[in-house]
């Protein structure tokens, strides 16, 4: 497991990052198959002149506009370059205390176990990045009977409304359900 | 697009658009380009031939690239003339086909075999979401992972005052209520059509002035470390 550690008013917080968790850990999945018979069938493609092509037959690809495939590119940030920070193994992020209510608009991606974390039960506002990258991911650590978390995510600015719904704070284009992920489970497993 | 939720509380019910609240931090637009200009993601044909290892002897590999077919590499994959086909191991395509779910348990071992269904969006159903039993907030807020929040707004006066008085009940006892669908309101959330199932819990805060924050947040996992 790597190592990774935090600071909390001043101190270090040293503790091993372990395998994220995720739904099929804790419930199992389910896998859609397409079958005749006993035989499982698999996906293909038929082209425009009546080939049957496997789907591994096509692969994404990156091209310039010349039709090259791109090896080295140049990524902008908002129109313009970005130095590409430590990781959260390379740097030692800052703990802040939070509200436990920030988690009622927070939606987790990935949630990863923090082993050896010696840290009193409660909720802190952390970032997290698992690579170096110029953009790092916002995130709580949660300490809590049963062991501490790693909960990374982005948080949603829900207002309080009034008589009249500030209707131009929300998504005007997300329909909702948007935020799902698409895989499926069991949901007799939970 | 606003999606409609059809919410049940102590005997009244009141069809309330449901809003996606923005992000608090916008993910910055990345752009990906060479000296040549912006780069484009295409899909294109490989080499790849579908081959069974099994009837491979290492002479024919050595000899020669049966898992090769170099008609098309390299070649644009245009979406719109792809068609998906099923295929069996000879490589035919199959017209007559099933579509099944395997359960599988978390060591993998398969649980369950059966059909497959698509799953209807119920949250503006005939029956209404029901709010359910009441739990504390910080047991809820520190027992599921939540992976969506949706905000609950009025569009007239009747609304605010159901909503607002839902989310007073809620700040009052300190608590969150489990949302479920269904005749007995024990079912979980489908937002939309084909979509997955979440179980839903109701969190709600009163402000000044009679404004209020009604959030349903939606959890397939609960957190803890697997057994």
């Amino acid at each position: 497991m790597p190592a990774i550690s935090f600071t909390l008013d001043g101190k270090q917080i040293a503790c091993e990052l372990a395998r994220k968790v995720t739904k099929d850990d804790l419930y199992g999945r389910l896998k859609k198959l397409t079958i005749k018979g006993n035989e499982v069938l698999t996906r293909g493609y038929l082209t425009a002149d009546g080939r049957c092509v496997p789907a591994t037959a096509i692969s994404n690809s990156r091209l310039d506009p010349e039709g090259t495939p791109v090896d080295k590119e140049e990524i902008l940030y908002d129109g313009s370059t970005r130095e590409a920070l430590p990781s959260s193994f390379e740097e030692a992020a800052p703990l802040e205390k939070a509200a436990l209510a920030c988690l009622a608009s927070f939606c987790v991606t990935d949630v990863y176990p923090l082993e050896g974390a010696t840290l009193p039960k409660g909720l802190y506002s952390t970032w997290f990045s698992y690579r170096k990258s110029p953009e790092r991911k916002e995130a709580f650590v949660l300490a809590k009977d049963g062991g501490t978390f790693l909960l990374v995510g982005y948080a949603k600015n829900s207002p309080f409304v009034g008589k009249i719904v500030p209707y131009e704070l929300f998504d005007a284009e997300s329909t909702a359900g948007g935020d799902e992920e698409d895989d499926e489970m069991d949901f007799a497993m939970m | 697009m606003t999606t409609t939720i059809h919410l049940e509380f102590e005997g009244k019910a009141a069809r309330l658009p449901l809003q996606s609240p923005k992000r608090t931090k916008v993910p910055p637009a990345v752009q990906r380009r060479t000296a040549a200009g912006a780069v484009n993601n295409v899909r294109i044909f490989n080499a790849a031939r579908r081959v069974d290892p099994k009837t491979l002897t290492p002479e024919t590999v050595a000899s020669s690239d049966p898992e090769l077919d170099l008609s098309m590499a390299g070649t644009l994959a245009d979406p719109d003339l792809l068609s998906t086909a099923f295929v069996d191991k000879a490589g035919a395509v199959v017209r007559d086909f099933e579509e099944i779910e395997v359960v599988l348990a978390p060591d993998g071992t398969e649980k369950e075999r059966r059909p497959r269904t698509d799953r209807a969006a119920n949250v503006n159903d005939v029956r209404p979401i029901k709010v359910g039993k009441f739990m504390p907030v910080d047991e809820a807020l520190t027992s599921f992972v939540f992976r969506g929040v949706y905000q609950v707004v009025h569009e007239d006066g009747l609304g605010h005052d159901f909503l607002r008085g839902l989310a007073e009940k809620l700040e009052k006892e300190k608590s969150v209520a489990v949302l479920g669908a269904g005749q007995k309101g024990n079912q979980p959330l489908v937002l939309r059509d084909g979509g997955s199932p979440y179980r839903a819990f109701l969190y709600g805060e009163a402000g000044k002035d009679g404004t209020y924050r009604l959030l349903i947040l939606l959890s397939n996992q609960e957190l803890k470390l697997p057994a």
